[in-house]
């Protein structure tokens, strides 16, 4: 989000760097990391912090609970608490809703 | 039953090999004296083959600024190995694509695959590894040993799915149980047979074990980690309900960060579409 501080230069995928650490992110500053590929930036005080959030909250709390649920089961072979699942989990939870969404919004 | 690796091996010999043009071109790619013209004329004996090639290239799968349209500037933008590669999974396809097993649907079957194929492919370009094809072949055939399963032994195949469903394990584990052998170990020995390259052999083979993939590391940890992701968000289905188990090892061996897993899932979804049209639609 704008206003919060780099802690590590922000490079794009060929290597290029973008912004130097320390400096203040600006909206100007987003929109060109995305334009870039660039989704995420070390910033001051935080770990990974994700730039573009993808998790709706308009969600109806039932649907998302019955694709929790669903998604829950076709896990249960794999550590949800490994980092790479979680991402994936989410991932997922926020398809499913999405495109539940859209077959009602037909 | 197929309970032994002869009877496995019995079984593989029964299935159809790869269409003349694959080793025509190989040959071709691999003589130092080739030129692009000779290539290209190879490529044009086959109509289906150069329409695809035509499609591809001006798809989001390459996503070339330009217009593409003449065969030898594909060739030339794709490169010859990569045209290769290419051509051994329009091959593939075409010779399985006529097979339709009871258990699932054809065209869940080769979404699933098409769809690991492309993520394999996506994780390999994160990575920056150079033979991007490769990735996209091991991944595109990654089951295509329970296809062969799924049409040659169809009583014992529906009763592993059904055990498989009524215990809730994995698919590949009852496989094992039941079979003495999974899918990865009858495709890996089918690409063998075909006399694949090595890399994607040993990627389809140790897809779900990839910590014995020996120099083929990377590879079977690209389709291992492929196939995690679309058994996760359920695009397709080689039959299997469950998302397989999570080597570690396999995912800390690609050394990629958790965020990765966004990026490639919607670089999946832009190119999905445009894939498997060019790649299970008849092209003129």
């Amino acid at each position: 989000m704008a206003g919060m501080i780099l802690a590590e230069d922000a490079v794009c995928l060929n290597g290029r760097v973008l912004l130097r650490s320390g400096a203040t992110l600006t909206e100007q500053h987003l929109k060109i990391f995305r334009t870039w590929g660039l989704t995420e930036a070390d910033i001051a005080g935080a770990v990974g912090t994700t730039v573009t959030e993808s998790l709706p909250d308009d969600a109806d709390p039932e649907l998302v609970e019955r694709e929790r649920k669903s998604i829950n089961e076709r896990f249960r072979h794999v550590d949800a608490g490994h980092g790479m699942i979680s991402a994936l989990m989410r991932w997922a939870l926020a398809h499913a809703i999405e495109t539940a969404k859209n077959a009602s919004d037909r | 039953m197929p309970a032994t690796a002869k009877q496995l091996a019995e079984t593989i010999a029964t299935v159809p090999s790869l269409p003349a043009v694959l080793s025509r071109l190989t040959n071709a790619i691999d003589d130092p004296r080739s030129s692009l013209r000779r290539i290209e004329a190879i490529v044009q004996e086959d109509s289906a083959l150069a329409g695809r090639l035509l499609c591809l290239a001006n798809s989001a799968y390459f996503g070339y600024p330009a217009r593409v349209d003449n065969l030898s500037r594909a060739i030339t933008l794709v490169g010859w190995r990569q045209l290769r590669d290419l051509t051994i999974a329009t091959s593939v396809i075409d010779t399985f694509r006529g097979l339709a097993p009871s258990q699932v649907t054809t065209e869940s079957f080769w979404k699933h695959s098409v769809a690991c194929g492309l993520v394999a492919r996506i994780l390999a370009t994160w990575r920056r590894e150079s033979n991007l094809e490769q990735y996209f072949v091991a991944g595109l055939l990654h089951d295509i040993g329970r296809l062969v399963l799924y049409v040659k032994f169809p009583d014992d195949m529906s009763k592993v799915l059904g055990v498989a469903r009524s215990s809730g394990k994995l698919l590949y584990q009852s496989e094992a149980e039941h079979l003495g052998f999974d899918h990865a170990a009858v495709g890996g020995e089918l690409l063998k047979r075909w006399n694949l390259p090595a890399h994607i052999h040993a990627g389809v083979e140790f897809h779900h074990a990839p910590q014995r993939a020996g120099a083929h590391k990377q590879m079977a940890a690209a389709v291992h980690i492929a196939d995690i992701l679309v058994n996760g968000i359920v695009c397709g289905s080689s039959g299997e309900r469950y998302v397989p188990s999570l080597c570690i090892e396999a995912w800390q061996s690609l050394d990629l960060p958790p965020s990765i897993v966004d990026k490639t899932l919607d670089l999946l979804e832009r190119q999905l579409a445009d894939a498997l049209s060019v790649f299970l639609e008849d092209v003129g």
